[in-house]
């Protein structure tokens, strides 16, 4: 009686202990391959020698920035589905250096984050990726850090004005370039 | 106290925002489009036109425009300011927060302007 009274604890014991959710584990699942690519390179410009400065290095003109750019892109984070196709380096014209390059492309990869987030996609990564952004290389102890910590911080925090006036940006940036991207036979972005 | 208020509002427009200026100091500009390195944000206190001037007196006759962070698109009109021409010219208009680029050049067969110091209001 003794002995069946003790297995049945221990067999209590051990369905609790499968069937009650623990913190960091059975609540969220690991991040995907991807994701978790995308979450190595944001932590990688969130400590990268910052390049906010673009009139230094050689420039490169409109007609090849895209192919320049496209040598840059491996380094930034991108949710699924993303694309830099969108930038409007032709229209824009002249010449684009290395530093300001890349600072296009974070930029444009912030708005990513911020619509995937908002969108409720790629959330195993997508708050560690936002919480990490204002350190970004291109823009680290800038007005645009401030400013996007700011935004960031309400976003996470359930909104406010300046998310909300963040997310009218990348919104309309994004149909932008849903458009241009398509004008020149190119994948846009999600 | 309500004489203050009363006279301030004579000279205050109701909602009248404070534009926040931001000095661009030794600008190079070339006959092709380059970008000042720095991006720059309409202001919570000033949200609305950003404008920009030469602060030195501009030897060159130049174009200067704003342009998004995000995908280089342009705002508004790029701004064509002769030579001699130091009064503030509008880019664009824009809500608070919102974050820009300015690109520059001098007008075709000019040549290039160097050292020249310039501010946007915003």
């Amino acid at each position: 009686m003794k002995r069946a009274f003790v297995l049945g604890l221990v067999l209590v014991a051990g369905l609790l202990y499968f069937a009650i959710p623990r913190a960091g584990s059975a609540t969220s699942a690991p991040p995907s391959a991807a994701s978790a690519a995308a979450l190595e390179r944001s932590e990688a410009l969130a400590t990268a020698v910052t390049s906010n400065r673009f009139s230094a290095g050689t420039a490169v003109p409109a007609a090849t920035a895209r192919a320049f750019a496209d040598g840059l892109a491996d380094d930034i984070p991108l949710p699924q589905g993303g694309t830099f196709d969108g930038i409007q380096w032709e229209a824009a014209g002249g010449e684009f250096s290395a530093a300001e390059t890349r600072s296009v492309l974070q930029y444009n990869a912030m708005c990513q984050w911020v619509r995937a987030y908002r969108d409720g996609r790629e959330t195993d990564v997508s708050g560690q990726i936002l919480a990490a952004i204002p350190s970004w290389s291109s823009w680290r102890d800038s007005e645009t850090a401030a400013v996007l910590s700011r935004a960031i911080g309400e976003l996470v925090g359930g909104g406010g004005d300046s998310s909300a006036a963040l997310l009218t940006q990348c919104d309309a940036s994004h149909e932008r370039e849903v458009r241009y991207a398509e004008a020149q036979g190119l994948d846009s972005s999600r | 106290m309500a004489l203050v208020a009363a006279l301030a509002g004579l000279v205050l427009p109701a909602g009248a925002a404070a534009q926040v200026p931001s000095d661009l100091t030794d600008w190079n500009l070339t006959e092709t489009t380059s970008t000042w390195g720095s991006t720059y944000h309409v202001s919570s206190s000033g949200g609305g036109p950003v404008q920009y001037r030469w602060l030195d007196t501009p030897a060159k006759a130049t174009v200067v425009s704003g342009n998004s962070c995000s995908d280089l698109s342009l705002f508004g009109s790029p701004a064509t300011i002769a030579i001699n021409d130091t009064t503030y010219k509008l880019l664009f208009t824009g809500y608070t927060d919102l974050c820009f680029r300015l690109r520059g050049r001098t007008t075709s067969g000019s040549g290039s302007m160097v050292n020249h110091d310039g501010r946007v209001s915003r």
